[in-house]
């Protein structure tokens, strides 16, 4: 791609164009027929300085559609444990004054790229698309990531505290997502245990730029609409041959298996988030279309640049958005793009959700895709949910993060005024109760940075 | 907080953008006047003016820029009553973007493309591949940009000539600002070439830069008077006045034409500066991009070479901008180099105002500073500002306007009004 921008940032505008161009599927879990990788538990991978943190006095923009003034937060564990006026301190509680500061939930990336395409950008790093067959349902985004990628410290420097790490856009089926907490040292402790499992797909441009310019299939929708097909006709007839074997009714032989169908048979099981890359109106009816046919739900479309066009569509079949607020015109499916989307998708009553597709936009910056959405009319409590509990929820981590709520996850940033502002870091970012960013540090760049490194800063020399 | 009288060709526009079309620009323009928010005029020794009046022609042109007092509007005038949180500026100016030249990235048969098959396209002039009828352009626009300098695209070393236009216009002539504005040369890993395998080392790109760079000085000292000693000197002369791609060379060793240098790693931008000192003619100087700059923010201020920087908000993690701080551009503030903000996006330089918020939010730029390095920034660091009103509100200029409601520099602030060219467009709206 032909780039005003030279060197690292053309690198850089690179594999935002690989990316652009092309963009796949997430992963969450396991792989045909084995047991799920075992995630870390939480006090495993959190040096925890005190066993429960008071937050005095803070606007507490709770993400439920409230906002909350001069209230307490009180994290405990890796939970939120109380919110009110004047609540007790725990004994051995870390209590801060944040009085004028806003808390807001941290936030929720459910489009990223970081670990699979870890910075700085180059061969070696462009783990994020297994782009040598159409489908690759099952290749795991957990088998790429890389948990020293040092975008991650500072993407929860700017208050992200969970993200969906998705495999690219260059297939059809792109593969299996890994959910990760943006804290740990290793990938078994960044996973989130217990999480959904998701995949991501590709409708639209990308698979058939990348198989069409090969002269393999997909080189057009139509081929890229048989290639999906194809590949559920046989996971629907593996289903049907498990369950004849799993109720007795035949078993010809040993249970049958094909790895690399399981996640469609999963899916196809109601057990898959399905995650699709799908910018314009006709691919988010072709698919769904195909998800009717073969009786499956998806959960998301991603990107989705023309769903303002079809709200009800998506809302009839429930389908989340998630979008960029103001990103477009790089390619034809993102050339009917309007910086009015998400105003229309939320009053619509689409369940919305802005991310970053980093290294697309900088995962450190994602608070400023809600602030410009919020610039663009999206109302302000709505422009926070869209990057906190609509990501959460469709992702299927609705009941465990996303908002301020007794019991949820105790990821919290602290802002020192509106986060909906240009330029706008958090002073504070929790994970799971531990304050990784925050007094001057960020914990997280001390652990990629290595030894010998100062920790107080996200990058040094 | 507005309030209008007489007609407004805000529809007009509305309608044309709807389409993907170039505003149908009206043949005359309708008198216009903003009162009553804070005006910037950006011109040396003016100061902001609080409750302050821009009145515009019926040709389009700045009339009055002053208090109410001094700026009584005329009856025949559009009148926009501004509050005072709105803050009135020049239209922004973009100095990184491929507006005009690409409209859908991805589709080939929508750019002007990239000349690059030689190292040397001094010759090659931007303005012949610029667009009016974008979408791209409209956006621009709509987002308080008025004016944009656009350069021959490609890797090759010696990219060609710019231009400045308005984001406005049926045409690039009728948008047109200057041309050419100065001669661009692209340095470091990116630069590609097929005629030259060398040219892929710096040190290759710096070694061919300096061998044409010498032969149209040997131009420019014969233009200036130097006679060759004997016929052979005058048929080589002749020879490279013959070779249009040293003969384009020729008005920067004149010093009538800047030389821009894309470059981001501080050792580049060293070595443009040898070059130059080497040459032994200080030609005007700029860098772009910049990403390290600085690093040798002393060095640049020493050489009054400005910075066009672009993009503002860096990614400090490849081996050219991992020095890359946010204090970057308060390092080169401070030093006294001259600096332009420049969004190096095309579809979102709608947005070029939020990078000047960046450089403030950090507390890199003053708030002064960050407006004067989208406004008349890239005139100083070019060189241009002394030939030309762009960037500044200029009483018998063209009027390129915006009107902010609410703090320019961030999202709480939005573009209420936009002139380009003279002609106003009131609440316009982006797609």
């Amino acid at each position: 791609m032909p780039t005003i921008s030279r060197s690292y940032a053309a690198q850089i505008a690179t594999v935002l164009a690989a990316l652009l161009v092309a963009c796949g599927a997430p992963i969450v879990s396991l792989p045909g027929g084995a047991p799920p990788p075992t995630a870390q538990p939480d006090a495993v991978r959190a040096p925890r300085l005190h066993p429960a943190t008071l937050l005095r006095g803070a606007t507490l923009w709770t993400a439920t559609g409230e906002v909350l003034d001069a209230t307490d937060l009180l994290l405990r564990d890796n939970r939120i444990a109380a919110i009110g006026k004047d609540l007790a301190a725990p004994s051995g509680a870390l209590i801060l004054d944040v009085r004028g500061k806003i808390v807001t939930p941290g936030l929720v990336d459910m489009h990223s790229h970081l670990g699979v395409y870890p910075m700085p950008p180059g061969k070696a790093h462009a783990d994020g698309n297994e782009m040598t067959q159409p489908t690759t349902p099952m290749v795991r985004a957990i088998d790429a990531f890389d948990p020293e990628d040092p975008a991650i410290a500072r993407a929860v420097a700017g208050g992200v505290t969970t993200a969906l790490i998705l495999p690219g856009s260059g297939n059809v089926m792109g593969g299996q997502a890994l959910y990760v907490k943006l804290h740990g040292r290793t990938v078994g402790e960044m996973q989130l245990p217990g999480a959904p499992r998701a995949m991501k797909w590709a409708m639209g441009e990308n698979p058939k730029r990348v198989y069409g310019g090969r002269g393999t299939m997909p080189m057009s929708r139509m081929g890229h609409g048989w290639v999906m097909r194809k590949a559920l006709f046989e996971a629907r007839e593996l289903l049907a041959q498990q369950r004849a074997w799993d109720d007795g009714s035949a078993r010809p032989g040993p249970r049958p298996q094909k790895p690399e169908l399981e996640p469609l048979v999963a899916l196809l099981s109601g057990q898959v988030s399905l995650q699709v890359h799908c910018y314009e109106v006709h691919d988010i009816e072709t698919l769904v279309r195909v998800a009717r046919e073969f009786g499956f739900q998806v959960a998301a479309i991603h990107h989705a640049l023309e769903a303002w066009k079809v709200p009800e569509l998506l809302k009839d079949n429930g389908i989340a958005v998630a979008t960029f607020a103001d990103l477009w015109g790089f390619k034809l499916e993102a050339w009917d793009a309007s910086v009015h989307a998400p105003r229309i998708l939320h009053e619509a009553g689409v369940v919305l959700a802005l991310k970053t597709d980093h290294p697309v936009i900088d995962a450190h910056e994602f608070i400023f895709e809600a602030a410009k959405a919020h610039h663009h009319g999206l109302p302000e409590q709505a422009a926070l949910q869209a990057v906190t509990r609509n990501p959460a929820r469709a992702i299927g981590l609705g009941d465990r993060l996303g908002t301020l709520e007794v019991g949820k996850a105790a990821d919290v940033a602290v802002w020192p005024g509106s986060p909906l502002r240009v330029g706008a870091v958090p002073e504070r970012v929790f994970v799971d109760g531990v304050q990784v960013v925050g007094d001057g540090r960020n914990l997280q760049a001390q652990w990629s940075a290595g030894p010998g490194t100062d920790a107080r800063g996200v990058c040094c020399d | 907080m507005t309030s209008t009288k007489g007609v407004t060709t805000a529809c007009v526009f509305a309608l044309g953008s709807g389409l993907g079309l170039a505003p149908a620009w009206a043949d005359g323009a309708q008198p216009f006047a903003w009162v009553g928010g804070t005006v910037h005029p950006l011109l040396v020794g003016v100061a902001p003016i609080p409750d302050g009046v821009v009145l515009v022609d019926g040709a389009g042109k700045v009339a009055c820029v002053g208090t109410r007092a001094a700026c009584p509007v005329p009856t025949d005038a559009t009148v926009r009553e501004l509050g005072p949180k709105t803050a009135v500026l020049p239209g922004f100016v973009e100095g990184l973007s491929r507006i005009g030249q690409i409209e859908i990235d991805a589709e080939d048969n929508t750019h002007d493309g990239a000349a690059q098959r030689e190292s040397n396209l001094a010759p090659v002039q931007a303005i012949d591949g610029i667009g009016l009828n974008s979408r791209v352009v409209d956006a621009a626009r709509k987002g308080g940009v008025t004016a944009v300098l656009a350069r021959p695209l490609g890797s090759s070393l010696i990219a060609g000539q710019s231009v400045l236009f308005r984001t406005c216009g049926a045409t690039v002539d009728a948008a047109l600002l200057r041309t050419p504005v100065a001669l661009h040369v692209n340095l470091g890993e990116e630069v590609r070439t097929a005629d030259l395998a060398w040219v892929g080392a710096r040190s290759g790109q710096i070694a061919l830069l300096r061998t044409l760079l010498e032969r149209a000085r040997r131009l420019a000292e014969a233009d200036a008077g130097k006679k060759p000693k004997d016929a052979a000197g005058l048929e080589s002369l002749q020879r490279l006045r013959d070779d249009p791609g040293v003969a384009a060379l020729v008005p920067v060793m004149a010093g009538k034409l800047p030389l821009v240098v894309h470059a981001q790693r501080a050792d580049d931008i060293l070595a443009v500066l040898r070059l130059r000192d080497g040459l032994g003619v200080r030609f005007p100087l700029a860098i772009a991009g910049g990403a390290e700059a600085h690093v040798v923010a002393a060095a640049l201020a020493k050489a009054e070479v400005g910075v066009i920087v672009g993009p503002v908000r860096q990614r400090p993690y490849g081996p050219a901008a991992r020095r890359w701080t946010e204090g970057a551009l308060g390092d080169l503030a401070r030093a006294g180099v001259k600096l332009a903000l420049a969004t190096a996006d095309t579809y979102n330089a709608r947005n070029l105002r939020w990078e000047a918020g960046f450089a403030i939010r950090w507390g890199a730029l003053t708030a002064d500073a960050a407006l004067r390095a989208i406004t008349v920034g890239l005139g100083e660091v070019i060189g241009f500002a002394k030939l030309s009103t762009v960037g500044t509100i200029a009483v018998g200029a063209p009027a390129d306007l915006v009107a902010i409601d609410g703090d320019w520099a961030d999202t709480s602030g939005h573009v209420v009004g936009v002139a380009c060219g003279g002609r106003e467009e009131w609440a316009p709206k982006q797609r």
